[in-house]
């Protein structure tokens, strides 16, 4: 059956698919997102019931391959030392992240010129600071202004409180001289835009019973709904982006709620469906005019996979810190965010304290790595670190590499069989010598702090949080797979607006930055409808 | 092998609950000092076998080798008859990082550390995080001004 033809079809109505949506909503085009998950279900995140903590390792796990819901797909991730973590739903990764909303540095859009690394951004910092501004406003960003980590930019509500954990650190960060600040977060730490403040419930990334973190389910789409025209459809996943003879895209083919084929025509087609998602249905979309994959005539879809790979860090102290209470987030590092070459590598890292952990994980993590006893001294030693640990993980700049990629799988398929992706990914030499010394600098820290014992490890397996770099930006259609607003080089009515725009990753969370690069191409986008495929 | 028991749909049977019982007794033994029980309490136990359900199969397996296979080579009796460091032995010949103990672990932990009497012996409230949530302490913002006067540390582009 064929559909009315839409102005725009969004694919995936996460971080960035909920942002152009709303910002695309003025113009009073009929908007359709499609969503190939559920609008998330409160009364049943984790946080509502006791086993909470176990949740987080079943149907509430990061990972896809763990989580085996039927709205999720497969991935493999066997040639890969990081597994990537996702959540398919209304939100999209917003649902189950941290919260974690640090902005890039304007160093980080001049790699190349300024370290000879990576390449340029064909945007700058000046160009996405309003869309910055604009987008912590609808998320809802607590923090506190004069980071001098930062160029000014303002605060929209109190930072997260410090507690005991991050009361110890910043007195070791002291100590030192290092540089300290709390975290951007988009958690309302006041009640704000029908979102009820955080009580401190230590599950974020499970989900926000309470509503206070920012996941767009509750931040952008409640108000892009709203506008008339716009609409979003869950349970329909894309298999397909069809082109005309004209070489424009043409819409989706999609399997609806009762799974059944349908083509969906539009006008323009945006892809908001993260680094892997975007790569994957890009290269599932082959035609006769694009063998090798829509948008693909630069070689570069699936190419340059970055992840952040993440060290982790722990103390144990003698006086009880804040253990499960208040969310991960708390305050930041950046000291050894800009490059030194003295340092053994280039680019840098943001380490950002993660306060505690709950009884069951803590005695997990515990009993594997031999800290905690099995037997006649497991409850001595466990009580050493339930409730006395803190942790801290350094967040490491990773940059594009040609052999880090996303393809499709030879077998592997989804439950619609759809071809799933295949991640290849190796840590760089580089990225090795930031994490050991990440490691070495935060052990240093947490003693400075007071830890009687301190341990570490990298990468984390599980930490593939960030998915970034697989369809990039830039002016030459020869080294970049759109243009400086998001439009493909090769199908002019096709845009990318998630984490594969990305030309380098920086050392932050990557959230912010794909949603204010979501509202800019959504700018950019209004301010040539005249002439959009020009 | 003994019989399941066929007034429930446990899918282990009598010798492997007390084989599984005794694994998880081993693993968190009861607390005299803290006044709390053993992974193997029923009310803990009873949760273990639960989890364990979602592998039976395979728990099952396992289970039937160590109690049948695996404890009479090393010491000519069955792993129910053996003292605890020859039961630990037998663990470690396994290995804990192996597959079927590091579920076990898992599920021994998780029903453990829900359980009232143990959360409440180390002060922490048995609940869920949601709807009452925790009290946090600000903290003494003024530990910031060490940092403020540093001045910026961001990178110009020239």
């Amino acid at each position: 059956m064929t559909k009315d033809m839409v102005d725009v079809l969004i694919i995936g109505a996460g971080a960035s698919g909920a942002a152009i949506a709303w910002s695309l909503a003025k113009t009073g085009m009929k908007i359709v997102c499609l969503e190939q998950g559920d609008w998330p279900n409160f009364a049943n995140y984790p946080s509502t019931r006791r086993d909470w903590e176990s949740r987080t390792w079943a149907d509430y796990a990061i990972n896809p391959n763990q989580r085996k819901l039927d709205v999720d797909y497969p991935i493999n991730v066997e040639n890969s030392p990081i597994s990537v973590a996702n959540f398919n739903g209304v939100g999209g990764g917003t649902v189950l992240y941290a919260g974690h909303f640090p902005r890039f540095h304007p160093s980080d859009f001049r790699t190349k010129t300024l370290d000879g690394v990576g390449e340029d951004w064909p945007i700058d910092y000046e160009t996405l600071a309003p869309y910055y501004d604009q987008n912590n406003r609808m998320m809802g960003v607590a923090g506190l202004a004069g980071d001098p980590a930062y160029p000014p930019k303002p605060a929209v509500m109190p930072p997260l409180p410090l507690g005991k954990s991050g009361t110890v650190l910043a007195e070791g960060f002291n100590k030192l001289g290092w540089h300290w600040w709390p975290s951007d977060s988009a958690i309302a730490t006041e009640v704000y835009d029908g979102r009820d403040k955080c009580i401190n419930l230590g599950a974020c990334m499970a989900g926000c019973a309470q509503g206070a973190k920012a996941s767009t389910n509750i931040t952008y789409w409640p108000h892009a709904i709203r506008a008339r025209g716009v609409e979003l459809w869950t349970r329909c996943r894309v298999r397909k982006i069809t082109m005309n003879d004209q070489g424009m895209a043409s819409g989706v083919i999609y399997f609806d709620e009762n799974d059944v084929e349908q083509h969906q025509p539009a006008e323009v087609v945006v892809l908001a469906s993260n680094g892997v998602g975007t790569p994957r249905l890009l290269l599932n979309s082959k035609s006769k005019q694009f063998p090798d994959g829509l948008a693909n005539s630069s070689g570069l879809v699936g190419k340059n996979l970055m992840f952040h790979p993440y060290a982790w860090m722990q103390g144990v102290f003698d006086e009880p810190l804040d253990g499960l209470k208040g969310p991960g987030n708390c305050i930041w590092s950046q000291e050894f965010y800009e490059t030194d070459p003295s340092r053994g590598h280039v680019r840098g890292f943001t380490y950002e304290i993660v306060r505690g952990r709950g009884p069951i994980t803590t005695t997990l993590e515990g009993m594997k790595s031999g800290r905690i006893a099995w037997g006649a001294d497991h409850h001595k030693t466990s009580r050493q670190l339930i409730n006395r640990t803190t942790s801290m993980v350094s967040i490491c700049e990773d940059l594009p590499e040609l052999h880090n990629t996303v393809t499709i799988d030879p077998t592997l398929t989804d439950s619609h069989g759809i071809p799933a992706p295949k991640i290849d990914y190796k840590i760089s030499q580089n990225t090795w010598n930031m994490l050991n010394f990440s490691m070495e600098r935060g052990k240093e820290l947490l003693k400075a702090a007071g830890a009687y014992e301190v341990e570490s490890d990298a990468p984390i397996a599980i930490g593939g949080w960030h998915l970034m770099g697989t369809a990039r930006m830039g002016t030459d259609p020869n080294n970049s797979v759109v243009n400086e607003w998001g439009r493909s080089h090769d199908v002019k009515n096709l845009f990318i607006v998630d984490g594969s725009l990305f030309v380098t990753s920086a050392g932050v969370n990557p959230t912010s930055t794909i949603q204010a690069l979501a509202l800019y191409v959504a700018d950019s986008m209004n301010k040539r409808l005249a002439n959009l495929f020009d | 092998m003994t019989a399941q028991d066929p007034t429930t749909n446990n899918p282990f049977d009598a010798k492997q609950q007390a084989t599984l019982s005794a694994l998880a007794v081993l693993i968190i033994p009861p607390s005299v000092e803290y006044n709390i029980p053993g992974a193997d309490d029923s009310q803990i136990f009873e949760n273990i076998v639960t989890l364990c359900e979602q592998k039976a199969q395979f728990v099952s397996a396992q289970l039937n080798a160590i109690e049948q296979t695996q404890t009479q080579a090393q010491f000519k009796e069955t792993f129910l008859e053996a003292g605890v460091d020859a039961q630990m032995q037998v663990v470690e010949t396994i290995g804990r990082d192996s597959p079927f103990f590091a579920f076990l672990l898992t599920a021994v932990v998780q029903c453990y550390y829900q359980d009232d009497r143990v959360l409440q012996s180390l002060q922490i409230e048995p609940r869920p995080p949601f709807p009452l949530g925790h009290e946090v302490e600000q903290g003494d913002w003024s530990l910031l001004e060490t940092v403020r006067s540093r001045g910026k540390i961001y990178r110009e582009i020239p």
